[in-house]
This record gives C-alpha cells, sequence and structure tokens, in this order.
C-alpha cells in the first residue's frame, strides 16, 4: 500500500508538472481578491497571462532576478500600492506576478 | 530633432550591447553603445527593411517587430518605415524589458522618421 501511494503521489506530481500554464492562471484567478496573473520566463517574455495585468513583462522579470541577487530563489517580492497589490516569485525559471486588490484597511 | 526624447529613453534599456537606427539600405542615422557589433547590426537592419516588407504580404497586417535569438545575442529589429531600429542585447538578457520599451521608442523616432519620408518623397520628385 504505501508503494501504491508513493506511485500515485508520483503520478499526480507529474500530472501537475504537465499541466497547461494557462490552467494554474485560471486557479489562481479563482482566489478572491486576485485581479490578474502572469507567468514569465527568463528573457521576460509572458508563457501565459488572465485577467487586468500590464504590458510590462520584462519588469516583472527583472523585478524577481534583482531580488535573488540578495535572497535565494523562490523568495516572495510584495508590492503595494493605494490601487494595487502584486505578488511576485520565481521558481524554476518562471516569474509567477499576482495582481490583486490592496488589502481593506481595518 | 528626435535627439532628447529618445536619448532620456536609452538608461532604461537594461542589459543593452548596441543600438542603431537605419533607413532601408542600411545607412547609419542614430547608434548608441558598443561600436564593435555595429556593422553586424548594420547589416541585419538592411535585410530587415526588405524582410519587414515581406512579412506584410501574410496576410497579419504589417508587421511591428522581430525578435530573433542567437547563441551569442538577442536582436530585436523594430520597423518605423522607413527607419529601421535596431538593438542587440546579451544572449541571456531581459529582452522582455526592451519590448515593453519599444513602443516609446518608435514613438519618440517618429520626428526623424517623417523628416526622412519628406526627403524620399523630395528626391523621388527630383
Amino acid at each position: 500500500p504505501c508503494s501504491a501511494l508513493a506511485d500515485a503521489r508520483a503520478r499526480s506530481g507529474a500530472a501537475l508538472v504537465r499541466r497547461p500554464m494557462e490552467g494554474v492562471c485560471e486557479t489562481a484567478m479563482q482566489s478572491p481578491g486576485v485581479l490578474g496573473v502572469m507567468c514569465v520566463d527568463s528573457h521576460g517574455l509572458c508563457l501565459a497571462s488572465q485577467g487586468d495585468v500590464p504590458q510590462a513583462s520584462g519588469a516583472i522579470a527583472e523585478i524577481a532576478a534583482q531580488a535573488s541577487s540578495l535572497v535565494e530563489d523562490g523568495a516572495l517580492i510584495c508590492i503595494t500600492s493605494p490601487t494595487r497589490k502584486v505578488m511576485v516569485s520565481r521558481s524554476e525559471g518562471v516569474t509567477t506576478a499576482i495582481f490583486m486588490d490592496p488589502a481593506p484597511n481595518l | 530633432m528626435t535627439s532628447k526624447t529618445f536619448q532620456s529613453l536609452l538608461p532604461r534599456l537594461v542589459g543593452l550591447k548596441t543600438l542603431l537606427v537605419c533607413d532601408g539600405e542600411g545607412a547609419i542615422l542614430l547608434r548608441a553603445g558598443d561600436s564593435g557589433s555595429e556593422l553586424r547590426l548594420q547589416r541585419l537592419s538592411a535585410t530587415f527593411a526588405q524582410t519587414t516588407e515581406h512579412t506584410g504580404k501574410l496576410g497579419l497586417g504589417k508587421n511591428r517587430h522581430i525578435t530573433a535569438f542567437y547563441e551569442d545575442a538577442i536582436i530585436v529589429h523594430a520597423s518605423c518605415l522607413p527607419l529601421v531600429l535596431s538593438l542587440m542585447v546579451d544572449a541571456d538578457a531581459n529582452v522582455g524589458l526592451i519590448l515593453d520599451e519599444l513602443p516609446q521608442l518608435v514613438a519618440a523616432l517618429a520626428p526623424l522618421q517623417q523628416h526622412v519620408e519628406r526627403l524620399n518623397t523630395q528626391s523621388g520628385r527630383d
């Protein structure tokens, strides 16, 4: 049973890796407060995007690249303005940016 | 007439090695960056001027820009007919940053573009 469970986990992990990037964007868009999602490669070129995102794929890649000189890969960079919050993270060469409504004032 | 606005955009082009603005026949009108790569970029600019005309016949509308990935560099050619804007960056550079700035660069070249068009029209009449 343990080996069967490990096999099933390995297969589902592989299926997640093969899942189209657009499907991942769709899943992220369903989260509350998410306005847009963009996935960018190491050259700053957009791989997939959904929702309200700016034409700034190069800037997103550059933010992640500059942050990696401060901390290791996988760091989460959060940019907040009065009208928008952006979360940027890079993993295995792909930078993902999620554009959200800013947190409500308490 | 173009230099001030165009020049102010250049610092935003992170990783830029060489920039050329050429006419349709490859004559250099504006240059920036490393002069060592100029000759190669100039030849490619002249080729692109003809290529962009042919790609316009594919039924997809006018070609705006072409990005070519090489082993040693990435080259972006933008069509501002009768001018060609060519940019060369390192092979691992963030070419997305260059593409993000391309509309502003092309807009900044508008006065020079119009001037060259007028000169071409006048020389065509003479």
